[in-house]
């Protein structure tokens, strides 16, 4: 579903500055509001249970691989991690709609799943974490030895 | 066809656009734009500028570990004389696309010569 927000003046210059931008093509605005600051970095999750798997994939654009950490403690996955912000110091801000700071979700896994075999994987900014079922669990014969 | 026969699993739409979230600071020397892409590589980013419109599109097909998904972004340069429009550069990394529009150098005064009729 989309949710469409159109800026009160399409044509608004940034407080006068002559370097400015006019966003005349940009109907749907899918956040915060475009001048403001955003309080706190609180990346997408998405969660998918498939037949023999969970996947879980979180995006963190622009989060530095050694600022992530998945963890397992008992059957609590906690997938954490920081964003900082790469602009020049001597730089003003013109717009900020990118959040920076520390962000921490934990998920509790149901008893099917085996959280040794927690893996995770990150590329182009989303980070895929994969706990497969337990072999317990899946359907399976038990040979009846007879005396 | 009447409308209760449209098939919900046959997907012919096109994938709709994103809108990425974007950062635009500026320093003395450039504009400089973040836009987050989420799953797009740099084979899967373009930067197009048709006279004073930017466009930003991202895409990234679908798989195993994701849906396919496509970004974009237009802004309209105040005034594009101000950038050094030949020097726009560009780069892609962990799902963010960061572009530098350099400002352009103030021309020097100069002396025009006058010829005589």
């Amino acid at each position: 579903m989309h949710i469409a927000m159109t800026p009160a003046n399409p044509f608004e210059r940034f407080l006068g500055r002559p370097w400015g931008f006019d966003e005349v093509f940009d109907p749907v605005f899918p956040g915060a509001p475009a001048s403001t600051s955003v309080a706190g970095f609180f990346p997408c999750f998405a969660v998918d249970e498939g037949d023999d798997a969970l996947t879980i994939r979180a995006e963190v654009p622009g989060v530095a691989a050694e600022d992530l950490a998945v963890a397992v403690d008992g059957n609590v996955l906690t997938i954490s991690g920081k964003r900082e912000s790469t602009r020049d110091e001597a730089s003003t801000v013109q717009r900020s709609e990118r959040a920076f700071g520390s962000f921490s979700r934990s998920f509790r896994l149901p008893d099917t799943y085996d959280t040794e075999s927690v893996s995770a994987n990150h590329d182009n900014g989303v980070l895929t974490v994969r706990v497969t079922k337990g072999k317990a669990v899946r359907p399976r014969t038990i040979a009846v030895e007879s005396n | 066809m009447s409308a209760t026969e449209i098939s919900t699993d046959q997907r012919t739409d096109p994938i709709p656009y994103q809108t990425p979230r974007v950062e635009v600071s500026e320093t003395k020397q450039a504009i400089r734009l973040s836009a987050d892409m989420p799953g797009v590589g740099p084979g899967g980013v373009s930067v197009a500028l048709d006279n004073d419109v930017l466009t930003l599109e991202g895409a990234v097909g679908e798989s195993d570990k994701q849906p396919a998904r496509r970004y974009r972004r237009r802004f309209t340069l105040n005034d594009a004389g101000l950038f050094d429009l030949d020097n726009i550069c560009a780069k892609m990394a962990n799902g963010v696309l960061e572009v530098q529009l350099p400002k352009a150098a103030k021309p020097e005064p100069r002396r025009i010569q006058i010829t005589a009729a």
